[in-house]
């Protein structure tokens, strides 16, 4: 659906609203052990209309995209907003933040792949992994690709047209030595379709080797020593660190819901090593993982310098919660799928790089731990964080020992930044991010490692 | 509006010809349709209200022992048409195996009409909700709070003359909060129920007053004392969640890999005797219980674990092909477990040094059954008293260990629509603080 189809609608607003046309185009295809479980796409698109009223909003969405249809889908919303309004009565100001334009398509220029060479793929990978380790008992191999496509109108004229694409590949492997079994995985691509990121099995070899000599690695190793250590927090923890423990904290609907952040403008919250934004599209001169250049309410999407030097400095806003704090909105409100309704997000949450070196970090701990690749992140108003941790190494005398079993780290985060003491002069991005306030939606989390204080568990 | 029966089963019969003319074997098609109405709540004041109409037409084609799958959200002729080429060239890219299959010969058609929707009385209920809480809980912020109204309807229909219908009309209502004085607050939790009708305050559903009610008690927290080897009175929020970690490894991924801790242990003793374990997807109290599997078997109650012993898997019917194990008489959820005899006063009385646990907050467990995290939303236990709420506090433990070492399972229970369960004492569990 184009741009000019939405352009049809345009007379049909009464009220604020924003109409929006999305397809979401998945595909899923997994082999364990071999067997393909999973051979599956899922395509699901509709037309949504936002209306704001007074203070309140109506919102109504369709699979049905009919002129008839997105009219019946604009007058419902102006029905649900009017119904709120008529109870409520808030009588709150309009939101007038004008308008931005946009086009932006990254659908791939190479000829696309089939359905069977995606699958010949995949079981190239999986002979690979079941020829070279043999001993390995379990092993996963799934393609997760998403393209998310959509054309916004807006009544304050906002025009915008994008379509982000994600390709991933996704290995998990299982050892068991006779005292359980031990996994391990690795998610490799990222922005862009399957064929940016994918096609010769080849060039992914040496890569799962490495997975492979972790995984031998954890099955030899052992369970940290509970309690607070020095660790060092590698660049994908930092970044889920970035993402789920302070991003999160500093959405502008979490502050008015209670959050600790919403004392702390302006104050020191970490170490003056520590500078933290969120990237709309491009960081350090370089893509994101998950660009947004206009957002689902028609905001041009701004970075959002949320911690300078140690000082917070800002949230991040939709429209509505701009107009409560007196702020600009910061174009942060996505939608994950056409049925859904655009909340707060981040996009693309990093810690920014320092000027240590990595190995000078590791050689500065007598005993503590590095911390390599995290599974699951969550955290709260209290910024209080837990976060899975699957590979990492205990560090001895400033040098790297055994490899580390599951364990799990945890802190309030605003006190944990504070005791940053090194950070380093690389950052990298995870690829494979997704956020899970109340709709799921990819995002870009990256940083660098930092050296800091932090509790874990073990045995 | 819903989809009616002749409605769907229009867009079934076409979609299912079209996919008979590609010459399959085996084929299903399976189509689900959705009306949402839906009030949210957003920092204390209602916001937003929200109908939504969903509709998922999954097509499946089985062919030389080779399958494809492809799911879609547009039923025109053209779309079905396309959706139908495209499953079937999923198919033929596939690879063989003889597992792969379609449910037997069954008919059915179910019909559980809701009393809703309706906007004004939902309107009502969640006014007095946040009204209720102000007044009672002054301290209480409630970050979210989302009442809807669903009916679901699903059809599924394959070439072995499946014909399986299940509507369902119910209430879902989940709401987040915490609670603030000055520049202190609580670890925000959250409680979620479904409902058949809305004949009763939200406040009063499931566990929402309980939790709601202890958030003030969460603004001073200490952290655990030192380090210990304790017990741990689970709240049946917390209790779901293990049980969660438990079924995922009785289900399809773990058994067919061979990872599952209980892999060979049908018949056998894999948790307390004080252990008894139901998924209720029938009962008429289990609001928006499912009829259908996920493979197009008309779904029955289940006992998974009969007094500690192990009674059935949650296999698919290709889960059970590839494990050489029967199929499972449904997808879990909707869990029951029995109540026991003793008090919850009387389990907290016992606990010399432990937790009461209400939120787990921890990585996902690895596939030996450890898990570690935080222990959220939970009070010290001390000589048999509850004392201070928690922060900064870590348990880890076995998923196995800790089903095998229940000691008391509470008369009370907890009845949040999607599960009923009691309060579960268990020890063996390593809780470190500072």
């Amino acid at each position: 659906m184009n741009l000019e189809y939405l352009d049809k609608f345009s007379d049909d607003f009464s009220e604020y609203t924003e109409l929006r046309y999305q397809k979401n185009r998945n595909l899923r295809i997994t082999l364990l052990n071999g067997d393909v479980v999973a051979n599956t796409r899922n395509h699901s698109s509709g037309i949504s209309a936002r209306v704001y009223a007074g203070g309140v909003w109506g919102f109504s969405a369709s699979p049905e995209t009919s002129e008839a249809d997105v009219r019946s889908v604009i007058r419902a919303a102006t029905r649900n907003a009017q119904f709120l309004d008529s109870r409520e009565n808030r009588n709150a100001m309009p939101l007038a933040y004008g308008s931005a334009q946009g086009y932006h398509d990254f659908s791939t220029i190479q000829k696309r792949a089939t359905p069977k060479e995606m699958t010949a793929f995949l079981r190239e990978i999986d002979n690979y992994l079941k020829k070279s380790y043999p001993d390995v008992s379990a092993r996963s191999v799934t393609m997760a690709n998403l393209d998310m496509e959509k054309a916004l109108l807006t009544s304050e004229g906002s025009r915008a047209y994008s379509m982000i694409p994600r390709a991933l590949l996704i290995v998990s492997l299982t050892l068991d030595k006779g005292e359980g079994p031990v996994d391990l995985y690795d998610v490799y691509g990222g922005f862009g379709q399957y064929e940016d990121n994918f096609g010769i099995a080849e060039d992914f070899y040496e890569r799962l080797d490495q997975l492979y000599v972790k995984l031998k690695a954890k099955a030899e190793g052992i369970y940290p020593e509970a309690g607070e250590h020095d660790v060092i927090m590698d660049a994908d923890l930092a970044g889920i660190l970035a993402h789920e423990a302070i991003g999160h904290t500093t959405e502008a609907d979490i502050v008015l819901g209670g959050s600790v952040a919403g004392d702390y403008l302006n104050k020191e919250v970490a170490s003056p090593l520590i500078s933290l934004t969120d990237f709309a599209h491009t960081a350090l001169g370089v893509q994101c993982p998950v660009p947004v250049f206009v957002d689902d309410e028609g905001t041009e999407a701004q970075d959002v310098p949320i911690i300078e030097q140690g000082i917070l400095k800002s949230y991040l806003f939709n429209k509505e919660t701009a107009l409560h704090f007196g702020f600009a909105p910061t174009g942060n409100a996505r939608a994950s799928e056409y049925s859904d309704e655009p909340l707060i997000r981040m996009r693309n949450t990093a810690i920014l790089p320092g000027k240590d070196r990595l190995e000078d970090m590791i050689a500065s701990i007598d005993h503590g731990y590095y911390l390599v690749k995290a599974s699951n992140g969550q955290a709260d108003t209290t910024s209080e964080f837990m976060f899975g941790v699957v590979m990492g190494y205990e560090i001895k005398n400033g040098k790297l020992g055994k490899a580390l079993r599951n364990t799990t780290i945890s802190g309030i985060a605003f006190d944990m930044l504070k005791t940053v003491t090194m950070v380093s002069d690389e950052m990298s991005w995870s690829c494979a991010g997704m956020c899970g306030k109340k709709q799921a939606i990819p995002v870009g989390m990256g940083g660098p490692a930092v050296k800091c204080r932090i509790n874990i568990g073990g045995k | 509006m819903k989809m009616s029966y002749e409605k769907s089963t229009e867009i079934l019969n076409k979609s299912c010809h079209s996919l008979e003319a590609t010459g399959a074997e085996k084929t299903a098609c399976d189509l689900s349709h959705s009306m949402t109405h839906e009030l949210n709540v957003d920092g204390g004041e209602i916001s937003l209200f929200r109908t939504i109409f969903d509709t998922e037409l999954t097509l499946t084609v089985i062919k030389d022992d080779k399958k494809g799958t492809m799911t879609t959200n547009r039923t025109d002729e053209d779309s079905v048409r396309e959706t139908v080429r495209e499953t079937y060239d999923i198919a033929l890219s596939s690879e063989k195996d003889p597992a792969y299959d379609i449910s037997e010969k069954n008919t059915m058609r179910k019909e559980v009409a809701g009393d809703g929707p309706d906007a004004d009385r939902m309107y009502e209920r969640l006014k007095e909700f946040t009204s209720d809480v102000k007044a009672a809980y002054p301290s209480v912020i409630l970050e979210q709070a989302i009442l809807d109204y669903k009916v679901l309807t699903r059809h599924y229909k394959n070439s072995n003359e499946a014909d399986l219908y299940h509507e369902r009309g119910f209430y879902e209502f989940t709401v987040m909060f915490s609670a603030k004085k000055g520049e202190k607050s609580s670890s925000f939790n959250f409680a979620d129920v479904t409902m058949n009708d809305l004949s009763h305050p939200l406040l009063e559903a499931g566990g929402v007053k309980r939790l709601i009610g202890e958030a003030p008690h969460l603004i001073d927290t200490k952290p655990f004392p030192g380090k210990c080897i304790g017990e741990i009175v689970m709240t049946p929020e917390c209790l779901l969640d293990f049980i969660m970690f438990l079924s995922s490894h009785l289900s399809d991924r773990a058994m067919i890999t061979g990872t599952s801790f209980l892999k060979d242990a049908l018949g056998e003793e894999v948790a307390s005797p004080l252990v008894t374990l139901k998924s209720l997807p029938l009962d008429p109290s289990m609001a928006g219980g499912y009829a259908i599997t996920q493979d197009g078997f008309p779904a029955e109650n289940l006992t998974l674990i009969e007094k500690g012993v192990l009674k059935s898997y949650l296999l698919s019917q290709y889960g059970a092909a590839k494990c050489n194990r029967e199929r499972a008489a449904n997808n879990g959820r909707f869990y029951l477990l029995e109540p026991g005899r003793d008090s919850m006063e009387s389990m907290i009385r016992s606990v010399k040094k432990g937790l009461l646990l209400t939120r787990f907050s921890g990585g996902n467990p690895g596939e030996n059954g450890d898990f570690s995290g935080v222990a959220k939303n939970s009070f010290l236990i001390e000589n048999g008293e509850i004392k201070n709420g928690l922060s900064e506090t870590m348990i880890s433990g076995n998923v196995k260990e800790l089903f095998r070492n229940i000691k008391a399972v509470s008369a009370e229970v907890s009845d949040s629509g999607h599960s009923r369960l009691p309060w579960a004492l268990t020890d063996q569990i390593t809780i470190s603080g500072k």
